[in-house]
């Protein structure tokens, strides 16, 4: 099946069904579940991370190799899932075509349909005009489309304060889960870390979705251009020329602290460009966490 | 390709306005929302102001309007193959008959000579897309007008000239000034009279008749048609054969005219008994026709020269009395006013040189042709152009097409002419794409550095 243009899918007014097509596109022949839990059945190890639970290390083949490995098992037992999406003014860009928020609120439903599907729970924690929305972790498809309704309900605009979102997120999961944080991780950088940090301290498997625009990765301007922020009203005359090498510099330097703090925090990274069809950023995804890659190799999927 | 109004081509020079605009405008800096700022650190900002041209689409859009419309205003015509076809199926055409005396004969059937002149006149008139009538009693002399007449239609035209074409009657050189590219027929209508005599009669000498008794004779100078002109002579006893030799003398040296017989003249000589009671009853001329008589009379010549040598007695005139003529030393010899001579109002000459005296014949002379009907002398003419004279007055119509002198743009002066319309929709459509591509401008800067 090709791959659906993100242009398409903007055109899509329906979001479940768009969700639904995003998730059939990425399908290719039989799959397991790409959530890993810590059921009976063992799958493979995988590299201990500072906050993994020490009854899981395999001390056999640390004596073998001097190394810490973690065994890691399929689930025998439903994972609960929660999908922090990110719906603050700076996801309104590109106010044309297809807007950060809206790719994410696609990206969010389709993983939504697709744990659902296979019998996990899933939830949802955004913050939407400084106000906290939250749908608990469920199975089921009324619950299922109901969280896609309020997905696409969802009203962007405001601030967004990611280390309430994600903190609130980690504590409405009961048990350990896995927390999807979708968002371009602009706001309170420090603070998202940190939060991400102690989510998985908690037990927690995290995933970074960092979504990016390709006009807000390249500058394409050029001449005088008076930049107005979305979020703040704040305008500031540049020569878009002239700055767009330390432009590119800055973010560069940026995207590096997102993928180096999550490599550190042993959170799964992937920096995914709105211009990539949303079915092929899922499935690049879903199959690096498969294959048991290591954490932040996302950049991958986020060719300039 | 015409031109009609090829001065506008100066507005060419407008051009040059939008080039300046472009060049000396200032860019403006795109508004452009963005997700963060906290990238974007401060530059130091270009000059907003740049040597080079801005926007040059926008620029040669403006200038194709200004071009186009000052190409409009020049109105340009194209002389295609087939609007020349359509043009020469069109006829303009100007017909003059002839209404002059010799006109009013009867012919043969039973109709005058103008009657028939006209009612071929409107046939004729029928066969072309666009025509004229003109009747004159001078076919030569509206030519001119008909030919301005035709060059204002464009296209093909013809003059046609009714008329007998009596001899003298005709000037050539006013058929010459018909444009080549028109054409000239002349169809004769009715015949010249063999006889003038019923035109000379307007024109024949005028009768005198002088009627003498102890102190007066009045002379009546009247027409063979019965209608009267009446001069009175007022003259001394005795001076009757004097007075008679010097209308005699008069009549010799003038043309005969026919006398306006509403206009009633007096001349007064020296030693006439009523000559007292005529100047004690002189007032200022009222009548219209008298002052200009009494101008030409004294514009005369002949009278002038004839009383320079009379020898009178230099007597002050005044008011309501007029000095007519002078002698060489300034005295007055002849004088006028409006006077009641024999019951009726009359203009009376005052003359104080002797009756025999030269004077006395010019001013009689004088007198006649001050108060003569206009003669019309060429209707007197009993012979007419042969028809090989007509032949060579004719010639056809051209068409119009570039191998005839001037003939493109006699198409162009054809009224409502012009293939200016369709550029001034042209503008109208840039005018449009111009609006369209100034509220596109921002966004335009943003896919030029896409």
């Amino acid at each position: 099946m090709s791959s659906l243009s993100p242009a398409v899918v903007a055109a899509i007014d329906d979001l479940e069904l768009a969700a639904r097509l995003v998730v059939e596109g990425m399908r290719s022949g039989g799959h397991r579940s790409p959530f890993r839990g810590h059921g009976a059945e063992f799958t493979q190890h995988r590299v201990y991370r500072p906050g993994d639970d020490l009854k899981h290390l395999d001390w056999k083949l640390f004596g073998r190799s001097d190394r810490l490995f973690t065994r890691q098992y399929r689930e025998t037992t439903n994972v609960a899932v929660m999908i922090v999406l990110d719906t603050s003014a700076s996801m309104m860009f590109p106010e044309k075509g297809l807007s950060k928020v809206r790719y994410g609120s696609i990206v969010a439903a389709a993983l939504a349909h697709l744990v659902s599907e296979q019998g996990n729970a899933v939830g949802l924690m955004t913050m939407s005009n400084g106000k906290l929305a939250y749908l608990p972790t469920r199975g089921g498809k009324p619950h299922l489309r109901s969280l896609i309704a309020r997905i696409d309900r969802l009203t962007p605009g405001g601030a967004f304060d990611p280390a309430l979102v994600i903190s609130r997120g980690a504590e409405l999961l009961r048990r350990r889960g896995l927390m999807l944080v979708i968002s371009d991780f602009y706001d309170n950088e420090e603070d998202a870390r940190r939060e991400l940090r102690h989510t998985v301290q908690r037990g927690h498997d995290v995933a970074m979705l960092q979504l990016m625009s390709h006009d807000e990765r390249a500058l394409p301007y050029k001449g005088q251009v008076e930049f107005e922020d979305l979020e703040t009203g704040e305008r500031r005359l540049i020569d878009a020329s002239a700055m767009s090498a330390a432009y590119n510099q800055n973010v560069d330097d940026f995207l590096a602290r997102c993928r180096t703090g999550a490599t550190r925090d042993g959170i799964d990274y992937a920096l995914v460009r709105t211009d990539t069809p949303p079915e092929k950023a899922l499935r690049d995804f879903l199959l690096r966490r498969n294959l048991g890659l290591p954490h932040a190799q996302g950049s991958a999927l986020a060719s300039k | 390709m015409i031109w009609q109004n090829l001065w506008a081509g100066a507005g060419l020079s407008l051009l040059v306005l939008p080039l300046l605009i472009h060049l000396l405008s200032r860019k403006r800096a795109v508004l452009q929302k963005f997700p963060s700022l906290r990238f974007l650190t401060s530059t130091r900002l270009l000059p907003t102001r740049s040597p080079n041209l801005s926007d040059i689409p926008l620029l040669l859009v403006r200038l194709a309007i200004l071009a186009t419309a000052v190409v409009a205003l020049m109105q340009p015509l194209w002389v295609s193959a087939s609007r020349k076809q359509r043009l020469n199926a069109s006829l303009a055409r100007v017909i003059v008959v002839d209404t002059s005396r010799s006109m009013l004969g009867t012919l043969a059937t039973g109709k005058t000579a103008v009657d028939s002149a006209q009612a071929l006149a409107v046939n004729l008139a029928t066969e072309a897309s666009a025509s004229v009538i003109l009747k004159t009693s001078s076919p030569s002399g509206v030519l001119a007008g008909a030919a301005a007449w035709l060059t204002v239609q464009g296209g093909r035209g013809d003059v046609v000239v009714l008329s007998d074409f009596q001899t003298g009657a005709i000037d050539f050189a006013a058929f010459a000034s018909v444009p080549p590219q028109y054409g000239v027929r002349a169809i004769r209508v009715g015949n010249v009279p063999v006889s003038n005599s019923d035109v000379f009669l307007q024109t024949a000498r005028s009768n005198v008749t002088a009627v003498a008794d102890s102190g007066r004779i009045s002379a009546e100078w009247t027409t063979a048609n019965g209608a009267e002109s009446s001069v009175m002579l007022l003259f001394a006893p005795g001076d009757s054969s004097k007075v008679e030799a010097a209308r005699d003398a008069a009549n010799i040296v003038t043309s005969p005219a026919a006398a306006d017989s509403s206009k009633r003249v007096a001349i007064v000589f020296p030693g006439a008994t009523e000559t007292r009671p005529v100047q004690q009853s002189a007032t200022a001329p009222a009548a219209e026709w008298m002052a200009p008589a009494m101008m030409r009379v004294r514009d005369n010549k002949m009278l002038w020269s004839s009383v320079a040598n009379e020898t009178v007695e230099d007597t002050a005139i005044t008011a309501p009395f007029a000095v007519i003529a002078r002698n060489q030393s300034g005295a007055p010899v002849v004088y006028a006013a409006q006077s009641i001579v024999n019951g009726a109002t009359r203009l009376t000459f005052f003359q104080r040189s002797r009756a025999s005296a030269l004077g006395s014949a010019a001013l009689f002379a004088a007198v006649s042709s001050s108060i003569a009907v206009a003669s019309n002398l060429p209707e007197s003419e009993t012979n007419a152009l042969s028809d090989d004279a007509l032949r060579k007055l004719e010639r056809a119509t051209q068409d119009v097409g570039a191998g005839v002198p001037d003939g493109e743009q006699r198409v162009s002066t054809r009224s409502g002419m012009s293939d200016g319309r369709w550029l001034w929709m042209l503008v109208l459509a840039l005018l449009g794409v111009e609006t369209w591509m100034r509220r596109k401008a921002p966004d335009t800067d943003v896919l030029e550095a896409a």
